[in-house]
């Protein structure tokens, strides 16, 4: 009798659990409702779809043969491609470091000015980002040839003697990138810097910390949240960016994006082009996840609770 | 120029977007001395104690540390202890990582850091909690964990900007127990900010009273509460009454009238025969005038209430003539126990006046006709 009852209560307490769930988050799940039915229908659905033609093996008519992973064991068979996952994986790394570097002080000065200096900077910072990238990147190409106005300056300057290869290189697609991408990076670490009180910076100096001394020891650790956010959102772009490098970096660059999107829509192999796209977002994910852990269990995880 | 005086603050100016923030501070705290800076928000006391710690700059003026001009020295050069409202504890490090910070800058070895952190940690009982983080830990711990960072490199000079500001009560009773028992123990100079009077009473050697960017008044805290230099002084230290008056003057004899309270449908005078006794403030002109007009100001506690109707005495005063005594009839008006006295509010003519008391006969209700005393030297008056 009594392990019945013991049952019959469990049961009601479920039934109020869930009661009381609906009660309480009701709101909650009516306001995330339309965002979620978006996702599924207009992301979640086409993912699964060309998850499922990446495993479809054709021949060059398009006629499907069977099913298996053949896409993919093609993929890292072919140097051609696996050099151009190098590439995109190199490229994007300096894209990233080169946005770090140069977003890092301009992070700083933000944080030290005064809520409107902040404000206008902010909005100079991402203007660039309304004008349209392809607009933006032909403006950048137009620089970047050999009699344009980077070279014509190095030569006046006495820099160079004859015009440097700038256009259709590595280096070109992360000028590109970088200067695409740079207010995400600026935005992360400036946000992160903006929440450190700005008495742990005093309390350094009186302990007998140089400015520099404060800034590896205070600054940088509790800043680390911004700078992973702003790595990752950087380096992810920079994986997956498209009209930058097929303008800049052109058949000399193949990044990856790239080169699915000609397997796709020139070679029409569109069960190859779906498993290059999956190929690369797995790539992605897992760099940013190592780089991430690694960040967030190191010397400084207390930073990331 | 003695060598015992540890901070000296000479003809300091400062001002913060044109605005004037400190005006000719002059000041010197001796080795040893606790010191407390008090004044109302915006008074300057932390911007004085800033300027002494190197983060901000003065206009004009010399600081000097251990008789030493320190105005070009930045702050990570001066050796000072600091700690501050927001505790400022480093988030991203232990409690005994915060505590070795000053040590490692110093280049102590590291055996003696571990030895010293033990210790500074134990002076305020935080020795358990070495491998805590900030965030798991209390404000009190926290701030303690400030003061043991502070101490732990041996400053000769620790600034303690209100650091009990963001504590609740009990706490801060405790902790301002616990910063006089170090400071005196360890006999290190202290200079503490606070708005908090009783902070400042109950701790300080000496006190140094601010007001818009001036020094009002320095004096120990008795001086200070019972000797105030000026009105803001009087009024900003303590509660106190305040009514306006004339003076009469007779002779040799003055004596004020004061506006609104009656005695039996007559304005009453009160003489202040005692003038030697009685703290004047004089804006402007030296002696007093016949027909000046003055405000006077009265402590609460210097009030005494008479049962008139029983003729039955509150206090001992009652024994002695009772021609030194001020008095005038009132009712009482409301009756408010605060635990370790009654704040009660009485009414004379057109006038509300508060009293302190620390006994009060239980026949005294709201309505009750009472006779109050006061001695007239007890008078706080300010010429206009």
């Amino acid at each position: 009798m009594a392990s019945r009852e013991h049952v019959y209560r469990n049961r009601l307490n479920w039934r109020e659990t869930f009661v009381n769930f609906w009660r309480e988050s009701r709101v909650g799940l009516f306001l995330l409702f339309p965002a979620f039915i978006f996702l599924i229908v207009f992301f979640l659905v086409p993912m699964l779809y060309i998850f499922y033609l990446s495993l479809m093996i054709s021949n060059d008519m398009g006629e499907t043969l069977r099913y298996g992973l053949g896409n993919y064991l093609r993929f890292f068979s072919e140097s051609y491609y696996t050099n151009a996952l190098w590439t995109t994986i190199r490229v994007s790394f300096y894209t990233t470091l080169l946005s770090l570097l140069l977003a890092y002080p301009l992070a700083i000065f933000l944080a030290r000015s005064s809520p409107k200096v902040r404000g206008i900077m902010t909005l100079l910072i991402v203007s660039p980002l309304l004008v349209s990238i392809v607009v933006r990147n032909f403006g950048l190409y137009l620089m970047l040839i050999p009699n344009g106005f980077i070279n014509q300056i190095l030569i006046f300057l006495h820099v160079i003697d004859e015009p440097i290869k700038l256009l259709f290189t590595e280096g070109g697609v992360v000028i590109g990138l970088s200067n695409a991408y740079l207010p995400f990076m600026v935005l992360s670490i400036a946000t992160s810097l903006y929440n450190i009180d700005p008495s742990l910076l005093r309390a350094s100096a009186i302990l007998g910390a140089s400015p520099w001394r404060s800034f590896y020891s205070v600054t940088l650790p509790l800043s680390l949240p911004g700078i992973v956010a702003g790595v990752v959102l950087v380096f992810s772009m920079s994986m997956s960016a498209y009209v930058t490098p097929a303008l800049l970096g052109g058949a000399n660059v193949p990044m990856l994006p790239v080169v699915a999107y000609d397997e796709i829509l020139n070679l029409l192999r569109w069960t190859y082009g779906s498993a290059l796209s999956y190929i690369l977002l797995g790539t992605t994910l897992i760099l940013v996840t190592i780089f991430s852990r690694l960040v967030e269990s190191g010397r400084f995880r207390e930073v990331f609770r | 120029m003695s060598t015992s005086v540890a901070v000296r603050l000479e003809n300091i100016h400062k001002t913060l977007g044109g605005r004037p923030i400190l005006s000719s501070i002059h000041l010197t705290v001796e080795k040893g001395e606790f010191v407390t800076l008090l004044g109302p928000s915006g008074c300057g006391k932390s911007t004085t104690l800033n300027v002494i710690a190197g983060f901000l700059h003065p206009d004009q003026g010399e600081v000097y540390i251990h008789e030493k001009k320190v105005n070009r020295v930045p702050p990570y050069k001066r050796d000072l202890g600091m700690v501050f409202q927001s505790y400022s504890l480093f988030p991203h490090m232990t409690v005994y990582s915060n505590v070795e910070y000053g040590l490692k800058l110093r280049k102590v070895p590291r055996e003696e850091r571990k030895r010293r952190i033990k210790e500074a940690l134990d002076l305020v009982k935080m020795g358990e909690f070495l491998d805590r983080y900030p965030r798991q830990l209390s404000g009190g711990q926290r701030q303690r964990v400030a003061i043991a960072r502070a101490l732990v490199v041996r400053p000769d000079l620790m600034l303690l900007d209100e650091p009990l500001s963001n504590l609740d009560a009990k706490l801060r009773q405790e902790l301002r127990l616990e910063i006089k028992r170090l400071q005196h123990e360890l006999g290190v100079t202290t200079i503490f900010v606070t708005h908090d009077q009783e902070e400042a009473l109950s701790m300080s050697d000496r006190i140094i009273v601010m007001n818009s960017g001036r020094i009002e008044q320095i004096g120990s805290p008795v001086e200070i509460y019972q000797r105030p230099k000026s009105e803001f002084v009087y009024t900003f230290i303590g509660k106190s009454n305040q009514l306006t008056g004339q003076i009469h003057l007779n002779g040799n004899k003055a004596s004020v009238l004061m506006n609104g309270i009656q005695h039996e449908k007559q304005d009453i005078w009160f003489p202040l025969d005692k003038t030697n006794d009685i703290t004047f403030i004089q804006n402007g002109s030296r002696s007093l005038i016949d027909q000046q007009k003055v405000k006077v100001y009265l402590r609460p506690e210097h009030i005494h209430i008479i049962n008139h109707d029983l003729k039955q005495t509150q206090t001992y005063v009652l024994q002695e003539e009772d021609t030194h005594w001020a008095r005038i009839h009132a009712i009482i008006n409301q009756v408010n126990y605060l635990g370790v006295q009654w704040e009660i509010i009485v009414q004379s003519g057109e006038i509300n006046l508060l009293v302190q008391t620390n006994h009060i006969s239980s026949e005294l209700t709201e309505g009750s006709e009472v006779e109050l005393r006061w001695r007239p030297e007890n008078m706080f008056i300010v010429t206009d």
